[in-house]
């Protein structure tokens, strides 16, 4: 969620082109952004959107690699607890909605378009003509290496 | 081997050896694991670490460079290679605390690699990355460590095995290995002690660990070196014997065990013979079947049996014991080293539990001579045995039925010491084999037989030929059968099949009538005379 954005001018995303949530277009409305995360959370953990502790910082380990990554306790109880539950990601999830949960269950792990498909089970091409113009969807936006 | 990759199977097989470094790894692991370690125990350890030093090799990595696991704790300036990141390389440039309420306390290290700072957690007990076998870092590997332990692991142990019979600084007690110089040492008043605790418990059999209990051994040694310790003692020492099965070390002191188990009895004792297989007949190898005489050369079965019946010779039958064949070695405790293992037989008719030993260097079971004669059993009686439901018991079952009186040949001894038969009604209250059975008409007068023939000079011409001649007399065709003049023979000397058959087959004054049947020609026997 660190890595820099460059401006999308002179860039063609491709089916290979990996996104991610760039939380800097959220930062400018953050009451905005603590709604739309609290839609993801179980309803077991949506009460903590709103309460003091949402923002104590977690270091969340990644299953794969062991790396260390620091996430509030909202997306550390998305990641870890509300992304396993059943029905996080179904075919009734909206496409935008779908891909921003990949992306919280992974702790904003880069994905590519392809891979995106395979996760939430929609076409990659649509998911590149939603994602990959120049409007930005949810914060979700090609990441330029 | 070190140019062969360790995951490929040619590396595990016949060839396999054991270098310099494997041995440093093995006094390690000792050493690490303060306890005594059986083979197959260091082979689990040992074929893993082979395939770490694969990837290492194959990962191109340096001496200094550490593999990264979770479960580690890393300082700063430590360099890591992290496998789960196509062997992505950095340098550790420093450690916090973590901060994870569902993971507990662990460390978080920065490293700094290509693409810039990441941090890792350290020091983390449980993830998935703990439990990813080194070996695989590289991504080739052909075979795992389970493949490999699963498909030689046993080859793998006994070249272990080898190698440290070798090596002076390890010892082994009852399959387990431990170096020389951390053996807690134990002092002669200790092995008196333990002398005497045997002494008041009949001889043992009992385990290292109750005579532990009343030696006064230093505090805070480890309990399993300590016993390891005292167990190297009591080996070294001439007092003490290691009864026990595979797997068990039971002490019992040698000076209180049965004399038929100290020293083998004399009936018992077979002197090899020389003689040329290649003049046997074709059909040896089923008589050879038929009697399983313990010096015979008949290969183990290749399947466990059940049960296994045996029929009782002359030899066993006096002193007690039975055969210890390859068919029936399979039911009997087995040992790594101990030549004496005691067991517990069990009379299958009345439950009745007693004292067995298994003497394995001259391949007999002892204890049964009461248990003869209870049964009132005759040499060419069947017996069955069978293993109990305990661990190193073994069921003894005698063939026994309703007595009848019947025609048995028996043994006596003439005023020259000469075997002679004849056959004599007598009561038989078991089943036998009848080519086989015999009754012996005193005891006494055969040990005057045993005496003549082990001072003849060509005894086993004269055996054979004597006792042949008697045993022609009892029946009309005046025809032997192979397995009744083994039996009779083995009256007075102990001989297995092989070199009376080639006796039978060398001298042409014998002659097979079919069916493992002889007859004596007398006008040959005078020609070669």
């Amino acid at each position: 969620m660190n890595a820099p954005v460059r401006p999308l001018r002179l860039f063609r995303p491709t089916l290979d082109t990996r996104l991610h949530i760039d939380y800097d277009w959220w930062g400018r409305n953050d009451r905005e952004w603590r709604v739309y995360l609290s839609s993801h959370l179980c309803p077991e953990h949506r009460a903590i959107v709103d309460t003091e502790a949402a923002d104590e910082q977690i270091d969340w380990v990644q299953a794969d690699t062991g790396e260390v990554r620091p996430v509030d306790r909202v997306q550390h109880a998305l990641i870890t607890h509300c992304s396993q539950q059943p029905g996080y990601i179904t075919p009734q999830t909206a496409l935008v909605d779908a891909v921003f949960r990949v992306f919280l269950a992974n702790g904003n792990t880069p994905m590519t378009i392809r891979e995106l498909a395979e996760r939430t089970g929609r076409p990659a091409e649509t998911i590149l003509r939603t994602l990959g113009g120049t409007r930005v969807y949810k914060g979700l936006r090609p990441l330029l290496d | 081997m070190t140019e062969r990759q360790a995951s490929a199977p040619s590396a595990w097989g016949e060839s396999f050896t054991i270098t310099p470094s494997d041995l440093e790894f093995i006094n390690n692991l000792l050493l690490e694991e303060g306890v005594p370690l059986a083979c197959e125990a260091m082979a689990q350890a040992l074929v893993p670490e082979r395939l770490r030093q694969e990837a290492r090799r194959r990962a191109n990595l340096t001496v200094s460079q550490k593999i990264y696991q979770p479960k580690n704790r890393y300082q700063v300036n430590d360099d890591l290679v992290f496998p789960a990141m196509g062997l992505a390389r950095g340098k550790v440039v420093g450690v916090r605390p973590g901060h994870n309420p569902d993971l507990g306390a662990f460390e978080v290290i920065l490293v700094r690699m290509d693409g810039g700072n990441r941090e890792f957690a350290a020091n983390l007990a449980v993830h998935h990355l703990n439990d990813v076998p080194l070996e695989t870092i590289s991504g080739t590997e052909e075979l795992s460590a389970e493949e490999i332990l699963s498909r030689w692991g046993s080859g793998v142990a006994q070249t272990i095995e080898r190698e440290l019979e070798q090596q002076e600084e390890f010892l082994r007690i009852a399959g387990r290995w431990f170096p020389r110089s951390l053996v807690v040492p134990i002092s002669p008043g200790h092995l008196n002690l333990a002398e005497a605790v045997l002494d008041v418990g009949g001889g043992g059999p009992l385990p290292t660990q109750a005579l532990l209990e009343h030696l006064d051994l230093p505090v805070g040694i480890n309990p399993r070196l300590a016993s390891f310790s005292l167990e190297y003692a009591l080996q070294e020492d001439e007092r003490f014997d290691e009864v026990g099965p595979s797997g068990v070390v039971m002490w019992f002191l040698k000076r209180l065990e049965p004399e038929g188990v100290r020293t083998p009895p004399a009936l018992l004792n077979y002197h090899p013979i020389p003689y040329a297989p290649a003049q046997l007949p074709e059909w040896f190898q089923e008589l050879e079947r038929e009697i399983e005489d313990e010096w015979g050369s008949v290969p183990p079965p290749e399947q466990d049996e059940k049960e296994v019946t045996l029929t009782l010779t002359f030899p066993h039958w006096k002193v007690g014991t039975l055969p210890l064949t390859p068919r029936l070695a399979r039911l009997f405790p087995t040992a790594y080293q101990a030549p004496r293992v005691r067991f517990e037989f069990q009379d299958a008719q009345t439950g009745r539990a007693f004292p067995g030993w298994v003497v394995r260097p001259h391949r007999y079971v002892f204890g049964l001579a009461d248990w003869i004669g209870e049964k009132g059993l005759l040499p060419g009686a069947y017996v069955r045995v069978r293993q109990g439901q305990e661990s190193g018991q073994v069921i003894l079952e005698a063939a026994t039925r309703r007595p009848t009186r019947e025609w048995i040949r028996t043994a006596s001894v003439d005023g020259e010491g000469r075997l002679k038969f004849t056959m004599q009604k007598l009561s038989v209250g078991f089943e036998y084999d009848e080519l086989m059975v015999l009754a012996v008409a005193s005891l006494a007068d055969v040990d005057r037989a045993v005496a003549r023939y082990a001072h003849e000079k060509d005894w086993l011409l004269r055996l054979v030929v004597e006792v042949f001649r008697e045993l022609a007399k009892l029946n009309p065709q005046s025809t032997v059968h192979s397995r009744t003049l083994y039996s009779a023979v083995n009256v007075v000397r102990r001989l297995p099949p092989g070199p009376l058959m080639a006796e039978l087959a060398s001298r042409p004054y014998f002659d097979h009538v079919g069916d493992l049947y002889y007859r004596f020609d007398e006008s040959r026997w005078v020609e070669a005379r």
